[in-house]
């Protein structure tokens, strides 16, 4: 068995000295033994493959110079590795002329020769030619491409299961198309055909010249775009920054970090993603609420709070209720609920449907759909304001920024990574460093004189930064200031992700904070609206989708 | 940061969105009068250093004035043949350094993420795009760039290339160190040569680059002279200066300015006292010349001094001028920095017993996977042949990278460890 992690690597190459060759594209529970050998700023890819190396003591390994990530992983693989151990880094042309070619034919040589050497074999043409797949045909389906960077089999396992259509992987190892050898005894000539097949693949976006990559968008099949990017690697957020700008496809940004963690926050971004496919939105009816002579509720379940709206037979909102989310999702959901009841004088029997929604929506076990907080923003957001267009939510512990379009339905959505920066749970830690309440937090930011810049948004470096802010005297609304800009510059920033239009709309928690709602306007260059619901948004959007979709 | 650098680099981001060419015009002003206050005022280091910042300071507002005369390039490209043509470099490093020595460098690291560009990117390149695309950095006459070292370079260059429509070439330059490999980037060389030469309506004169490759080997041979002196000499001088000699050293060599550079600061090392009781660190990679506390433990510091910067001593000292496009070629094909990280490493092992330094220092540069990934590797090696070690994590040039306190406060303590002279350090 021979690793290999690129699809410019020549895999068939293996069966000739009686190897398989089996991808990798691992994920790993931490990156202890790769931080130790190397650094935490190594693409994340490049980590977990180290770690995967070390635990699994992959014996023989096939890389290219790809990237940096991957040359540096070589270096300490090499260094790392016991002398058993087969490790060969090809050195991979950015280029794909004649020289080039010729260059990369001599490499896949010296790998034979290197391969032989090792496994104490003659190389057989025979069976590595015998190795070559056939070329897969073009789908006359329509499909969905995953693009970008390589993803984790989990990662496609959850997209196959979750999304309407096929998912062919495209990505830059999944794309792997070679033609078929020509019929030659000859192995330099073998060779040079082999690196020009390998060359002439689809280019990954290393190369110089990535023309090409085109076809991979203008398929007609094609429904939609899962763009994946790995923490790190840099190569494919360039190509998602410029597909992004002339996207004429719904797509999707996916980034994931090596780890299996995370997995409830991708799979809400995928399932809202389905949900906003053209197919799904042929079957959405439209609310008649005078017809319709049921009550139904909505449940947001979000890290910090749960909130529930409660809908009567005329689509108007009977009662609600906004309660702290505890350590069980499922009991905070019951408790608002019930406190809601009691607003509106109904029994849980008289609700016809319930509708969950926010990160805890797949576990409160109320016997409803679950639908994503993103379609629930935006329905509850455009029922407020038909002449909402875009969306910024920014809660607990995330933020999103939603565009609508003219009839409401999401046009596309970004949301923030993993970390804390410019949400909720930011501004709570920065208020406890100034001992404020959140409502001081909101109003001591409107009354600032120095402006002060906070350079980190991370929220232990951030911390560190407003203590030594509070040490130089510096005043504490100068300081909230600064962190409303902050908070608003990440912001603002997601929002630039999504073509944004006016008319604008706050939601989410932090909307009561005026200081971050006038920062943001200001940075957006345009009102931004606030209204009294918008913590109650993504429940009242869930109590519209149950009234609508029985 | 001093507070009026704070505050004009405040002034010139409000202005980048809607007025660039008045962002352009601020900072072309500032860089001015910092040209002057640099030979008239500040004076503290060495003539031929004095000199170099000045130049320096030239190449930075040529762009911005005569974009037309300039071309984009990386800090690897050999820029012999540019000079050849009349054009001048413009190149992330030097770029990036002023902005965010103007205080300007967050309004266009946030333009760029707010255009889709990963912030774990390398911050020098950020800056770069952003002052292009905010239309502050006006559009060159081309773009020549190396696949070299760091992978930014294809991403930036092909990126801006598309950005403003200019004609665009990329040497690519293999990672062995093999004959052939020197043929593939020489040939390549001449190809670019030709391109220029018709695009630029101008004969390309093999004399002239004949004599520009030439003095770029006397002046790196002049530099490896100069660090051998330096070895036994004390010449506390300010971080920016290690910066300068990187622009001289790769994107200026063949200049007359690089060359009397060299020379001028071998005669400096000539004239300069015997070593005191210093601490002397080897420094590898970029430098975070922005931070002020860093400053303050290693600007003008006679306790602590820099004896060198390994991107300073990356190049081979070519003797065969004979076909000046080998030459550039083999300049490339044999740096310390191409191929596996352990030739890198062996390099900075050479010089470090050549030099004698208390401690290297191996900078992080955020970003930088490329020397990021190597660090421990080095770690482990430079310390088990006696020189203490410490890996920082920062930035070059974007100080929200630098978290408050800790960068400074690992260097401080591997400063106290190293004055203690402990055998090893492990921070």
């Amino acid at each position: 068995m021979i690793a290999y992690t690129c699809k410019y690597v020549p895999a068939e190459l293996f069966a000739g000295f009686g190897e398989t060759a089996v991808k990798l594209n691992p994920t790993v529970e931490n990156f202890e033994e790769a931080d130790r050998l190397s650094h935490r700023n190594l693409c994340s890819y490049a980590r977990a493959l180290l770690q995967t190396c070390r635990e699994q003591h992959v014996k023989n390994l096939v890389l290219t110079t790809c990237c940096d990530a991957m040359r540096r992983t070589g270096d300490v693989l090499a260094a790392a590795q016991g002398e058993d151990a087969f490790l060969f880094v090809l050195d991979l042309p950015h280029a794909d002329g004649p020289c080039a070619r010729s260059r990369y034919a001599a490499e896949l040589h010296r790998l034979v020769d290197a391969l032989a050497a090792h496994f104490g074999k003659a190389f057989d043409l025979e069976a590595c030619r015998a190795a070559f797949a056939d070329r897969e045909a073009l789908p006359q389906e329509p499909y969905l491409a995953l693009l970008g960077a390589r993803s984790h089999d989990a990662l496609l396992q959850m997209l196959q299961k979750e999304l309407p259509f096929p998912v062919r992987d495209l990505t830059c190892v999944g794309s792997r198309l070679l033609p078929q050898p020509p019929q030659t005894d000859n192995l330099n000539a073998f060779l040079e055909w082999y690196a020009g097949a390998l060359l002439e693949q689809i280019p990954c976006m290393r190369m110089t010249e990535t023309a090409q990559r085109r076809s991979l968008t203008e398929d007609p099949q094609l429904r939609g775009i899962l763009y994946h990017t790995v923490k790190f690697c840099d190569y494919y957020g360039f190509e998602y920054a410029q597909l992004q700008a002339h996207a004429r496809l719904p797509m999707l940004k996916l980034e994931t970090d090596g780890t299996s963690g995370a997995e409830g926050q991708l799979r809400t971004r995928v399932q809202a993603f389905a949900e906003s496919l053209p197919q799904q939105k042929q079957h959405r009816a439209p609310i008649s609420f005078a017809s319709q002579g049921r009550c139904t509720a909505g449940i947001d379940s979000g890290s910090t709070t749960t909130n529930v709206v409660i809908l009567d037979a005329s689509g108007k909102i009977a009662g609600s209720s906004i309660v702290p989310t505890g350590a069980r999702a499922a009991v905070s959901a019951h408790n608002a609920l019930e406190q809601a009841l009691r607003q509106a004088n109904l029994e849980r029997g008289q609700l016809d449907e319930v509708v969950a929604t926010g990160y805890g929506r797949a576990y409160l076990g109320t016997g409803g759909r679950d639908v994503t907080e993103i379609t629930c923003h935006a329905k509850g957001a455009f029922y407020l304001d038909s002449s909402v267009r875009t969306i910024i939510d920014i809660g607990g512990q995330d933020s999103k920024a939603i565009r609508l379009d003219d009839t409401g339905a999401v046009k596309t959505f970004v949301m923030n990574d993993k970390c804390a920066a410019g949400t909720g749970r930011f501004l709570e830690m920065m208020a406890r460093v100034l001992e404020l309440s959140m409502e001081e937090m909101s109003n001591c930011g409107l009354h600032w004189k120095e402006e002060i810049s906070i350079s980190s948004m991370c929220t232990v470096f951030a911390e560190s930064e407003v203590v030594s802010l509070v040490a130089q005297s510096k005043s504490t609304a100068d300081i909230v200031h600064g962190l409303n800009n902050a908070v608003a510059a990440k912001a603002v920033s997601l929002a630039a992700r999504v073509n944004p239009q006016e008319r604008f709309m706050m939601t989410g928690g932090v909307a009561a904070n005026r200081g971050v709602v006038k920062a943001i306007s200001e940075k957006l260059g345009a009102p931004l609206r606030v209204v009294p619901e918008h913590q109650l948004c993504g429940a009242l959007g869930a109590a519209l989708l149950a009234l609508e979709n029985p | 940061m001093n507070a009026a650098v704070e505050k004009f680099g405040r002034i010139v981001d409000r202005q980048l969105e809607q007025r660039p060419k008045l962002a352009r015009g601020l900072l072309t002003t500032a860089y001015r009068l910092n040209g002057w206050a640099g030979r008239h005022v500040f004076k503290k280091t060495t003539p031929a250093r004095l000199e170099l910042a000045s130049v320096c300071n030239d190449v930075i507002i040529r762009p911005f004035v005569h974009p037309q005369q300039s071309v984009m390039v990386s800090l690897f490209t050999p820029c012999e043949l540019l000079q050849t043509f009349g054009m001048a470099p413009m190149f992330p490093e030097a770029l990036s350094a002023y902005l965010s020595g103007a205080g300007a460098e967050r309004g266009f690291i946030d333009a760029v993420e707010k255009r889709g560009i990963p912030e774990t990117f390398c911050s020098y390149h950020k800056i770069l795009l952003g002052a292009a695309e905010t239309g502050v950095l006006p559009k060159p006459r081309f773009i020549f760039n190396t696949t070299f070292v760091c992978d930014a370079n294809t991403l930036s260059f092909r990126r801006l290339a598309k950005f403003y429509g200019v004609p665009h070439f990329v040497l690519d330059v293999p990672n062995g160190q093999d004959e052939a490999a020197v043929t593939y980037v020489a040939e390549q060389l001449r190809d670019c040569g030709a391109k220029m030469s018709s695009l630029l309506g101008k004969p390309l004169d093999e004399t002239a680059l004949r004599q520009a490759v030439q003095r770029s080997g006397q002046t790196l041979a002049a530099y490896q002279a100069y660090l051998k002196v330096r070895a036994q000499k004390s010449m506390p001088d300010e971080m920016t200066s290690e910066m300068y000699a990187v622009f001289a050293l790769h994107v200026l060599l063949g200049s007359p300015e690089a060359l009397r550079f060299a020379q001028g600061i071998l005669q400096g090392a000539e004239d300069a006292p015997a070593r005191g009781k210093e601490v002397r660190l080897l420094w590898v990679h970029t430098l975070p010349h922005l931070d002020t506390a860093m400053i303050d433990l290693l600007d003008f510091n006679p306790q602590c001094q820099i004896l060198a910067n390994d991107v300073c001593f990356d190049a081979p000292a070519v003797t065969d001028f004979s076909d000046p496009w080998r030459a550039m070629a083999r300049r490339l094909v044999e740096n310390n920095l191409n191929g596996p990280a352990q030739r890198r490493i062996d390099a900075v092992l050479t010089k470090a017993k050549e030099l004698h330094p208390d401690g290297v220092v191996w900078f992080c540069h955020w970003g930088c996977h490329h020397t990021g990934g190597a660090a421990q590797l080095a770690r482990a090696q430079l310390e088990a042949a006696g020189f203490p070690t410490l890996v920082l994590d920062g930035d070059g040039c974007d100080r929200s990278n630098c978290p408050p306190g800790q960068m400074t406060t690992r260097m401080q303590a591997f400063l106290e460890l190293l004055e203690g002279k402990h055998d090893s350090v492990h921070l």
